[in-house]
């Protein structure tokens, strides 16, 4: 489990015209929260932010924060969430969950693929139904990533979550049958020949049969 | 070829296509995928060509998702037709596509094989498209 400093700001404002001025200036804004303490708002350089999540535990870094210009304590975060642009994937704001060394904490941790399997050697797909899994345990047992041997998997075969080797303190909170990754056989493609995509396109935009309304008038009498 | 099974009004209105996509813009499924980088409607035509072209590439390795359907019903007027009387009737289904939407993933190939694969799938598109892989920043 990694370490690493961040040095934020505490700002005062709030708002979307706020986030926008600090967008514009290079930062980003952000909040700080815990179960046992107020929320402070913060701003934060998003390429020191950047360097956190590219090293080697990721998003599950812990990340001492250092408060630039005020006196508050150092304080130690999990990355809770992260809002990013849908294209060029620039961070736009920051979750910080505060945490407590002694007490516990639900992490998603990545699982690393190892080896190259006996069915994809054989002509298999390996097709990985899960890349995290939910884990609850002390900061300090949080592991970087979980590793699952796929060497000896023929087709058919699979790894299920009660299948991981974790250490000791780590409780995994999904279902213990859900699969993480299966070899499967190569499918045949369907052959769906441009008569019969024509026929089935042709029927669904056909128009609907009206149905015949017949109301009885009423019989003057 | 990709069409709803039954809707509940035929026709409908032109809309207009403004914003990024913020849903559907990560990669949830494959290691590769296929993003697109303008807006624009795909039809089922387009999308069925764009998958015969990669599925016949990657012959029978690895897997493919389609990410986008095609919701939207498009009418046309006949040709030689004056105009009014009403709108005319559908032809097509399409899909609406905004910037970042990720139309293609892939899994269980080279990134090589994956690459140009989606590069002959894009030829069938009529939007532009770029190529990510996981590890850039686009999952989910």
């Amino acid at each position: 489990m990694e370490q690493r400093e961040l040095t934020v700001k505490v700002r005062n404002n709030t708002g979307k015209g706020v986030a926008r001025k600090l967008r514009g200036e290079g930062l980003i804004p952000a909040i700080f929260y815990g179960h046992k303490s107020e929320p402070i708002a913060l701003s934060l350089n998003p390429t020191e932010l950047k360097k956190i999540i590219n090293s080697e535990s990721g998003r599950n870094t812990l990340i001492t924060l250092k408060f630039e210009g005020k006196k508050e304590k150092e304080r130690v975060a999990l990355l809770k969430d992260l809002q990013l642009t849908p294209l060029k994937r620039t961070y736009l704001h920051a979750d910080l969950y505060e945490v407590l060394m002694d007490e516990k904490i639900t992490a998603r941790v990545p699982i690393h693929f190892v080896g190259k399997a006996i069915g994809v050697k054989e002509g298999g797909i390996e097709q990985h139904s899960r890349r995290e899994i939910d884990v609850r345990c002390l900061p300090g047992n949080l592991p970087d990533f979980i590793e699952a041997d796929v060497t000896n998997l023929a087709i058919g075969d699979s790894i299920h979550v009660k299948d991981l080797k974790l250490s000791e303190g780590i409780e995994v909170l999904d279902p213990a049958g859900d699969t993480i990754v299966a070899i499967l056989a190569p499918a045949a493609e369907k052959v769906v020949t441009p008569e019969e995509a024509a026929a089935q396109l042709a029927a669904s935009l056909a128009e609907p049969k009206k149905e015949e309304k017949k109301e009885e008038k009423p019989t003057k009498k | 070829m990709l069409m709803p099974k039954k809707v509940k009004h035929r026709k409908m209105m032109k809309g207009r296509m403004t914003g990024a996509a913020h849903r559907g813009s990560s990669l949830n499924f494959g290691e590769y995928g296929l993003q697109a980088q303008e807006c624009g409607w795909i039809t089922t035509r387009q999308i069925e060509a764009g998958r015969i072209a990669m599925t016949r590439f990657i012959k029978r390795g690895g897997k493919i998702w389609i990410r986008i359907f095609p919701d939207k019903p498009i009418t046309k007027k006949p040709a030689e037709t004056r105009m009014g009387k009403g709108k005319g009737s559908p032809e097509d289904w399409v899909c609406v596509i905004k910037p970042g939407r990720i139309l293609f993933e892939m899994e269980g190939v080279t990134k090589e094989v994956a690459m140009e694969a989606f590069r002959l799938a894009a030829y069938k598109l009529p939007i532009f498209t770029k190529i990510i892989s996981r590890g850039e920043g686009h999952e989910g």
